[in-house]
């Protein structure tokens, strides 16, 4: 039995706009997915905004009742059984909400311990155990507001295990975070993981998901388009290599005039202030070089470097844009 | 029991400790009462029956229904908002154990500097607060207590779920003292609106607090009164549960406990 599925899920999100004349509307985040976690298994779901991610992982924290389709964790039902579910299951969503501001540390945790039923004096110890291992007990007394960013992140997380639940639901954890917070989380994340927690984890940044995850799901336009390990995605592009161009001033006419040449995959363009980086994936190789320089017309270029294919690039291939 | 208990105490706590240093919570826990108390004693200080104890049991209950009132109505939006509502749905004790001692901590709050305010107004302008049956005195209010923390817990859902309905109760504060006696006798009032205030708990708080603290109520008429309030905050705990029930489902059918 997989720790975590997801049967024909679908999920319609229902609102009204207009005024005077409101007019309902449905908006589709999730279409019919199906996908399993097996126990103790480190999961990612990426996907580009909109995707469905966060409604995936809604429903399976209790929070959102599927249109159709059945989600269970540990075998539980997620409607049916909720009440019973949310002592093995613990979530953390991405940004710095969520938590009491005014409070210090310390006291949200004890407060979601009294929440979670944990008996008092087993309380004491797990809030000073958890603040040592987010490494805040030296700020633990302090009102949450004076935090960074990164300090309430953990704090979430460790809020999230404050009942040391068996699976846990991490949205967009690194969201916002200076790359040393973001690798300080991603570092607790291996820990949990080796102590044999299953992990459900969505994600923006594809060396994060390739760095972390067994397995992956991707997911656009609330299906999911492809799953497997990391490997078996970038396999999807193991024939293609990526040219990165920096260029200046470079027109849509460019990009148009570079997708159409012979052996040219995609073409992906990332603005970097004053300039492009032009992402051209193809079948050539270093070979493609000559005729893509001679695609950009005379545009000044910059660094120009040819690599394997990445997860990301796997990605691109899939959901067919980057955010 | 104690599995809710335990929750329900630290959420008013934790209230507690969020609400010092909340400017809305000073201005109705120390100004208003204070304000109300005393433009009260002014108006009725030349009528012949008057009683300072009126004037100050009348603008303590006025601080504290608009606590209930403005408290209640926004206690789930602004978990919202806070991004806390999720965490709070998806924990194992039920949400209504958790607002409601949300709210508890926000009227335990209020009580210190009401009574603070009121030791002032009689230090102040030299009037004697004698409460004429302590006893009957304190278990009404505690009644009252309970019964207004009960609609507290009702606006909770109910302003959630039906947002014109909030802007009505909104409205409702000013009418809802007259109504109900905080201030003046509703004998003062027509005929034909009397009877209006009976159907609302806060009437029959009015009704035993000012009656307790002058000494005019008769042992039975004291009984009904708290029966009657007794019954009426059990009457709103149920359909503030059930409206629980269905705000949780609604919300979790058209995915709106997370503020985007």
């Amino acid at each position: 039995m997989p720790a975590v599925a997801l049967a024909g899920v679908r999920f319609v999100y229902r609102t009204t706009t207009g005024v005077l004349r409101r007019h309902r509307k449905e908006v589709v985040a999730l279409d019919s997915v199906s996908l399993a976690v097996e126990e103790g298994e480190l999961f990612g779901l990426l996907g580009p905004n909109g995707a469905g991610k966060t409604t995936a992982v809604k429903i399976l924290c209790t929070l959102l009742i599927p249109t159709a389709g059945r989600a269970t964790v540990l075998g539980l039902d997620v409607v049916r059984d909720a009440a019973a579910l949310r002592h093995h299951i613990g979530f953390v969503f991405g940004g710095e909400r969520g938590l009491y501001y005014r409070l210090s540390g310390r006291d949200n945790l004890r407060y979601f311990a009294e929440l979670y039923g944990i008996e008092p004096r087993r309380a004491c110890s797990r809030v000073e155990e958890l603040l040592e291992m987010v490494g805040l007990r030296d700020r633990a007394d302090e009102r949450v507001m004076g935090y960074s960013r990164g300090m309430k992140q953990r704090l979430h997380l460790a809020r999230t295990l404050i009942h040391d639940p068996q699976i846990l639901f991490l949205d967009e954890p690194t969201l916002g975070l200076d790359p040393v917070g973001a690798r300080e989380l991603r570092e607790m994340i291996r820990v949990l993981r080796g102590e044999g927690k299953t992990i459900l984890l969505t994600t923006h940044y594809m060396f994060e998901a390739d760095a972390l995850c067994d397995r992956i799901a991707i997911l656009d336009q609330g299906r999911v388009v492809a799953q497997g390990t990391p490997g078996d995605l970038k396999g999807l592009v193991g024939d293609l290599s990526v040219v990165e161009l920096e260029v200046f001033g470079a027109e849509p006419s460019h990009v148009d005039r570079l997708r159409s040449l012979d052996g040219v995959d995609s073409v992906v363009v990332e603005q970097q202030e004053l300039r492009q980086l032009l992402r051209v994936q193809t079948r050539l190789g270093s070979s493609a070089l000559p005729r893509l320089l001679a695609g950009l017309d005379g545009l000044e270029v910059g660094r120009v470097a040819v690599r394997e294919a990445t997860l990301e690039d796997a990605y691109v291939r899939l959901v067919g844009r980057v955010e | 029991m104690s599995r809710c208990l335990r929750p329900f105490l630290f959420s008013a706590r934790v209230q507690v400790l969020r609400a010092l240093g909340d400017e809305f919570l000073f201005v109705i826990a120390l100004v208003q009462p204070f304000a109300i108390g005393l433009a009260a004693i002014f108006m009725l200080r030349h009528r012949a029956d008057f009683e300072a104890v009126y004037a100050v049991v009348g603008a303590g209950l006025t601080a504290l229904f608009s606590l209930i009132l403005f408290g209640g109505t926004g206690t789930i939006t602004n978990l919202r908002f806070s991004g806390n509502l999720e965490h709070l749905v998806a924990a194992p004790v039920p949400l209504i154990v958790v607002v409601g001692g949300q709210i508890m901590g926000s009227v335990a709050l209020v009580l210190v500097p009401m009574l603070v305010s009121y030791g002032l107004g009689a230090w102040l302008f030299g009037y004697p607060i004698a409460i004429r049956d302590p006893a009957g005195f304190t278990v009404s209010v505690l009644l009252a207590l309970l019964s207004l923390w009960a609609m507290g817990l009702l606006f909770a859902p109910l302003a959630i779920l039906w947002p014109a309905v909030n802007s009505v109760l909104g409205a409702l504060e000013y009418p809802v003292y007259v109504l109900c006696g905080f201030l003046f006798p509703v004998l003062l009032l027509p005929g034909w609106l009397q009877p209006l205030g009976q159907l609302l708990a806060p009437y029959w708080a009015a009704y035993a607090l000012h009656g307790t603290s002058s000494g005019s109520l008769t042992a039975p008429e004291l009984a009904l009164a708290w029966l009657l309030l007794l019954a009426l905050t059990a009457a709103t705990l149920v359909l503030a549960a059930w409206l629980f029930d269905l705000f949780l489902a609604r919300a979790q059918r058209d995915g709106s406990l997370a503020a985007l």
